[in-house]
């Protein structure tokens, strides 16, 4: 018997009959009285001096409200590096930079006069490549870092087109290489994709006769998004409102404003006219935001019995033309890029690079999925080296409760042995070869994927609970649904806590005006951080509760006791329950909250006080985040050796969940989060050509499609290790899946061929050279 | 959103040709759009008109009788290809080949004509057809012609077509009674694929089941214009088609026929690669899929 | 001509509009009609969440011009429904867990409507192949395609 009556029970989301009817109304839906349509001058060029812009005869087009060009709004944009016009001035550093913007009656006029618009660039050469941009000699993307303002946590390098260098130092790596019986030394790479949620960047804007913005987008992270903004345009927060409609899919993809500038760019000259920007599929590609290339480099050091004794990396992200949030990607992905795994000397330097291509930000995983690629292939070469299994190698080093992280925090709740037994033995991974040859000819080859992820810290979030007479609940918050779940989960909590059935609780659209303050919706946060803040938003309104009915009973609160499931009872004196009680689910009929004050629970939860600021140099510290959390993926794969297609057979996911809320939530992102991982592996990437981006379209950037997901998808989810300050124990899952299946899938790939993958993704001509041999081998035995 | 054009609906072939002639390069013969409007959607203005043939009589329905063959009308689409019993029995190289066009939906608009008349190295519907040895009747203000479709390419989405004709219908003899047919589709995803490579074959035995008599060959994105391969084709001409090794053996000559370029969608040296194993593969799959009497 | 006169039938409705010859049959639905359902999400028929039923066959609204749809009968994801009865597969897309951030759940549902009324009871195989054209970025297919199996197999045994 579960303990619990709601939590840890299937439940269906809330959202789902207005998404299927075609009632719920996305941003694109939203059409405004008054409404002008935006469209917006790109950039031909990735790199290129600005010699004039002749909007004059735009101006004069037909129906045209507004034009804007880049020197009307100077305002600086950029969580990590202020580098980021509106519009670009001056120079465009990417192709699908905004140079100018039009505002029309309807949006064929818009077009129409954008065309009109007559700009003169002189092309520069690009920087196109990750390594060559750290030479000296390179091109700069930017001329002068240092003009802009940064967060003190980074540390652009002037001079060169370094946006930060991380680094990380734990024990001493020299000595350890030294002392090793093996050295593994490799170099991977991944290539830029693109998060590709079916729903473009779009934005409508409205400024009204006081100068206050309103922002209707599906932002992921709305008060983000609203912090930005006052930076920028230098007006306080509380006089900007972000409205967020359903999101149509997100992904890390809509952390950072793409329309939402451009929307009030235009929205500022139109006299209290709502202004629509949306992007095209191909403006989304050109300049909605990227996962950021990445090459490592990589070196492992193991003693011949299997201990890892040193892991060493530099690396380079190709973060683009605008550094947003990239640093973070840099430093997460560092901070886990020795795997999960005990090893007692790091050293890690990772260079956040600017070049003149998309923006790199965050997309599900932060890094992490790129490098558990990179830290579960060295996995493999040196097992490989020490002819170990690659399963008993990796059980031999994963960390535990009590080891030294890799920031030298004491690590706590680590459920990394658990999830990598259970994906092996979902497999059958016992016994059973990594490398094999199936009667009709195929190579099929077995892999494990292991990563660790922390979630961002410090951070908050807060979530009200307001009680309503029927016995009704509306549940307030601002983390905003994407089609993760949040939306059905923090309805369970608020069930479970108050004892009121879960259709009677709804939730509310998020909105910065209304809906209580949050950080962000990433990082695998939201039940966390959100399910906690319920939780206390719960407990207030179970007090408040308490002193209606004390009062409605003629009872001191102390003898008033607000049971598990809802249930309120009277006690004596001696504490023993004298029979009268009333039921949360019966608030409707016993009206003990009616007529009275509004009750209104608050809870908030934050982790400032948990989180210790680390060394800027080695990156130590005693605590680094609220939540670690842990997984691994096994791997079953197929390879045609006549056309070198893989073909996934089997995922099974496990993961440290710590305690499962919603199993039907879990099931949908982890079986949505292991196709998105075959989709970065097998299929996507940008492909650039000096600059120039080949592939921004649905046909050319390849996500998977029902014809490329015919997999066995294996989910399970661990429980050993709670979070002893989770709610219920839990930790997250919205990054975990995808985090382990690109490591999972390469490390299966490379088991079947006896190669190393040494590029993401893997394509035909990557491996059909080593299809051949493995098959001229088999075929010699 | 499309840039504004004028929309013409001709009602016969000849007003259809005059519109084309008139309009020359300013104007578009459109079918089921699912090419020229993705283009046109760019935004940009590339045409004044666009000429709408699909309701035109002469271009409908599917055809079909033992002596005749098959006649399919230029605005028959992808899918009432894919669904028609005669041809799924008869011609289902064909139907494999158009089934890997789009998705459903596309294939509800897309036409066979269009197809053709895109000229596109990777069409899917053109290298079956080729096989199949199939024939463009093609009318213009002139009168009527007919062109076998391996003479209809002229140059990359160059065809032999004039400023005034229009492709009507696409015939295609019965095939022997016994003939195995394949086409395999490489593409990095398994739908909604432009094709890297587009292999098609059609070949006959003789009595023996397994000396060849008849092979023919198809390659898509393999050289500027869809091509057969002619010296692939000669060289398994009474070869032991049940012999592995013998079919694989043409691995050596088929890059004699082809000439894959390199480009940012695939190098032409792995393109290569994947036609000397993959041509002789179509082949062991065609031979498999021999229809006996 | 650059504008036209059209006579369609939508969800059971009939309307007479002149429309320009320029707009597609998506823009038509959404902006003349206010049926927001069918979606944008490319432009290029790739990602099908603008899928409409076209005389029962399902397109690309992207696609194709409201012109061409003169004459048509129409049925969009507001037309499925019955009054307050939702159709079979509606109601399996909430009960299975089908439904994620829900941009391309309309054309996903209108797809496999059409796949249900053509081929009766396809089998799990063929309904991958014939969702083809239909993205989704959050479910990774596995819950959609069940569903509409599921479903095919429910209507089937009545």
């Amino acid at each position: 018997m579960s303990e619990y009556t709601v939590i840890g029970k299937p439940a269906l989301r809330k959202d789902s009959h207005d998404k299927v009817t075609g009632s719920a109304q996305f941003c694109a839906d939203i059409t405004l009285t008054g409404m002008l349509h935006g469209a917006v001058l790109r950039s031909k060029v990735p790199h290129g001096i600005i010699k004039s812009i002749d909007v004059s005869a735009a101006k004069e087009a037909e129906g045209v409200r507004a034009v804007v060009t880049g020197e009307e709004v100077p305002y600086r944009l950029g969580r990590s590096i202020m580098d980021q016009t509106f519009l670009a001035i001056d120079k465009v550093r990417h192709e699908g930079e905004p140079i100018a913007l039009v505002a029309a009656d309807t949006l064929e006029q818009a077009y129409a006069a954008v065309r009109m618009i007559k700009v003169d660039i002189e092309p520069l050469p690009a920087v196109n490549d990750v390594l060559e941009a750290m030479k000296p000699e390179s091109a700069l993307v930017h001329d002068r870092l240092e003009d802009y303002w940064h967060v003190d946590t980074i540390r652009p390098v002037n001079g060169t087109n370094i946006y930060d260098h991380f680094t990380l130092r734990k024990g001493d790596v020299d000595k350890a290489f030294a002392e090793a019986d093996v050295i593994v030394e490799n170099e991977y790479d991944c290539a830029i994709l693109h998060h590709a949620a079916i729903e473009n960047h779009l934005a409508i804007a409205k400024v009204d006769g006081s100068g206050k913005i309103t922002v209707w987008s599906p932002a992921q992270s709305p008060y983000y998004i609203r912090g930005e903004l006052s930076r920028a345009l230098k007006v306080p927060e509380n006089k900007i409102r972000v409205i967020v409609p359903p999101i149509g899919g997100g992904f890390g993809g809509k952390l950072e404003a793409r329309a939402e500038q451009l929307a009030i760019a235009l929205a500022m000259k139109t006299h209290g006219r709502p202004v629509k920007v949306a992007f095209s599929r191909e403006e989304d590609f050109l300049a909605g935001t990227v996962r950021a290339g990445v090459h490592f480099k990589m070196r492992t050091a193991a003693r011949k019995d299997g201990k890892i004794l040193a892991v060493e990396s530099t690396n380079w992200w190709d973060s683009g033309a605008y550094s947003t949030i990239s640093p973070t990607v840099t430093l997460k992905a560092n901070v886990i890029l020795a795997g999960p795994y005990e090893v007692d000397n790091v050293k890690m330097d990772g260079y956040c690079v600017a070049t003149n291509k998309q923006l790199g930000t965050a997309q599900r995983g932060f890094g992490v999925a790129e490098a558990s690629y990179a830290h579960e292939q060295q996995m493999d070469a040196v097992a490989k080296a020490l002819g170990m299994d690659p399963y008993e190698l990796r059980m031999k080093n994963v960390m535990v409760d009590g080891c030294k992280g890799h920031t030298g925090e004491k690590m706590f709740a680590v459920g990394i042995k658990e999830c990598l037994k259970e994906a092996a033995e979902g497999l059958g991974w016992e016994g059973h070869p990594t490398s094999w040859i199936t009667e009709d000819g195929k190579i099929r080859g077995r892999g494990l994927g292991t990563f660790m992820k922390f979630t961002g810290t410090p951070s908050y979030t807060s979530a009200t609970i307001k009680l309503n007479f029927d016995g009704s609940a509306v549940v307030s918050y601002s983390t905003t649904e994407l089609g993760q779940g949040v939306g059905i989960v923090i309805p369970q909590i608020v069930a479970e806590e108050l004892g009121i059935p879960l259709e009677l609780i709804s939730t509310v659209q998020v909105d910065t005006d209304h809906t209580p303050l949050d950080k962000t919706t990433t990082s695998s946060r939201a039940t966390y951080h959100l399910g906690n803040a319920t939780i206390k938003a719960a407990e207030d309104a179970r007090r408040q509760i308490c002193q209606w009915v004390a009062f409605k009973w003629k009872t001191p609160v102390e003898r008033i006791e607000f049971k598990k499931g809802g249930i309120i009872v009277q006690l004596d004196e001696q504490g023993k329950p004298t029979g009268k009680q009333a039921r949360m689910d019966e608030l409707a009929k016993n009206g003990l909250i009616k007529n009275g004050e509004p009750i209104l629970g608050y809870g908030s939860y934050e982790t400032t006080n948990i989180w210790h600021k680390p060394d800027p140099e080695t990156y130590q510290t005693e605590r680094l985040t609220a939540m670690w959390f842990f997984g691994a993926n096994a791997a079953e794969v197929e390879i045609d050796p006549d056309t070198a297609k893989i073909r996934v057979v089997k995922v099974v996911a496990a993961h440290d969940i710590g305690k499962t809320l919603n199993p039907l939530g879990c099931l949908q992102q982890v079986e949505g989060g292991v196709i998105m991982g075959i989709g970065n592996t097998l299929l996507e990437e940008f492909i650039h050509r000096d600059g120039y981006l080949m592939n921004g379209n649905m046909v050319d950037f390849k996500i998977p499609t029902s014809m490329d997901s015919d997999v066995e998808i294996e989910m399970r989810l661990i429980e050993s290790s709670p979070h002893p300050e989770g709610p219920y124990g839990a930790k997250g899952i919205g990054e975990p899946a995808m985090c382990a299946t690109q490591s999972a899938v390469a490390s299966a790939v490379a088991h079947a061929l006896g190669v190393p993958v040494v590029h993401v993704p893997i394509k035909g001509e990557h491996i059909l050279a080593a299809c051949r041999k493995r098959l001229e081998e088999a075929n010699d035995r | 959103m499309i840039a504004r054009f004028d929309y013409h609906v001709p009602a016969s072939l000849d007003e259809a040709c005059a519109l084309k002639k008139e309009y020359g390069n300013t104007g578009i013969v459109v079918a089921g759009g699912s090419d020229v409007y993705a283009k046109m959607h760019l935004g940009d203005h590339l045409y004044d008109h666009v000429i709408d043939i699909k309701k035109i009589e002469d271009m409908q329905g599917i055809r079909w009788s033992e002596t005749e063959g098959l006649s399919l009308g230029a605005a028959v689409t992808h899918h009432e290809i894919e669904r028609h019993p005669v041809i799924k029995e008869r011609y289902d190289v064909l139907v494999q080949g158009v089934r890997t066009i789009g998705s459903l939906q596309v294939r509800n608009r897309g036409t066979i004509g269009g197809n053709i008349c895109t000229a596109a190295p990777s069409a899917d519907g053109i290298g079956p057809l080729l096989v199949l040895d199939a024939s463009c009747v093609i009318h213009g203000l002139g009168g009527e012609r007919t062109v076998p479709l391996k003479d209809f390419f002229t140059g990359p989405k160059q065809t032999v077509l004039a400023d005034d004709e229009v492709l009507v219908r696409v015939t295609v003899p019965t095939p022997a009674p016994s003939y195995g047919g394949a086409y395999f589709k490489y593409g990095r995803r398994n739908a909604m694929e432009i094709a890297l490579l587009g292999i098609s074959v059609y070949l006959e035995v003789a009595d023996d089941g397994k000396t060849c008599s008849a092979m023919r060959i198809a390659l898509g994105t393999s050289a500027p214009i869809p091509i057969r391969a002619q010296k692939t084709e000669a060289y398994y001409i009474g070869k032991d088609l049940s012999d592995r090794q013998v079919v694989e053996a043409a691995s050596s000559i088929i890059l004699e026929d082809a000439s894959p370029r390199n480009s940012w969608r695939a190098d032409g040296e792995f393109r290569r690669s994947l036609l000397k194993l993959l041509v002789p593969r179509t082949v062991r799959t065609a031979y498999g899929a021999l229809t006996r009497e | 001509m650059f504008k036209k006169e059209i006579n369609i039938m939508v969800n059971n409705e009939h309307y007479v509009r002149e429309v320009a010859v320029n707009r597609t049959l998506l823009e038509f639905l959404r902006e003349d009609l206010g049926l927001t359902g069918a979606k944008e999400g490319c432009n290029e028929g790739e990602c099908g969440a603008c899928t409409v039923l076209v005389d029962g066959k399902p397109v690309n609204s992207c696609l194709m011009l409201a012109v061409e749809a003169d004459g048509s009968y129409i049925l969009t994801i507001e037309g499925l429904a019955k009054g307050d009865l939702l159709h079979p597969l509606q109601q399996a897309f909430i009960d299975e867990g089908a439904v994620q951030c829900g941009f391309c759940t309309p054309g996903m549902i209108m797809t496999a409507k059409a796949i249900l009324d053509e081929y009766g009871n396809p089998s799990e195989k063929e309904i991958r192949k014939l969702m083809e054209g239909n993205l989704c970025r959050c479910t990774g297919y596995t819950r959609v395609i069940k569903t509409v199996k599921k479903t095919a197999e429910a209507l089937a045994a009545k």
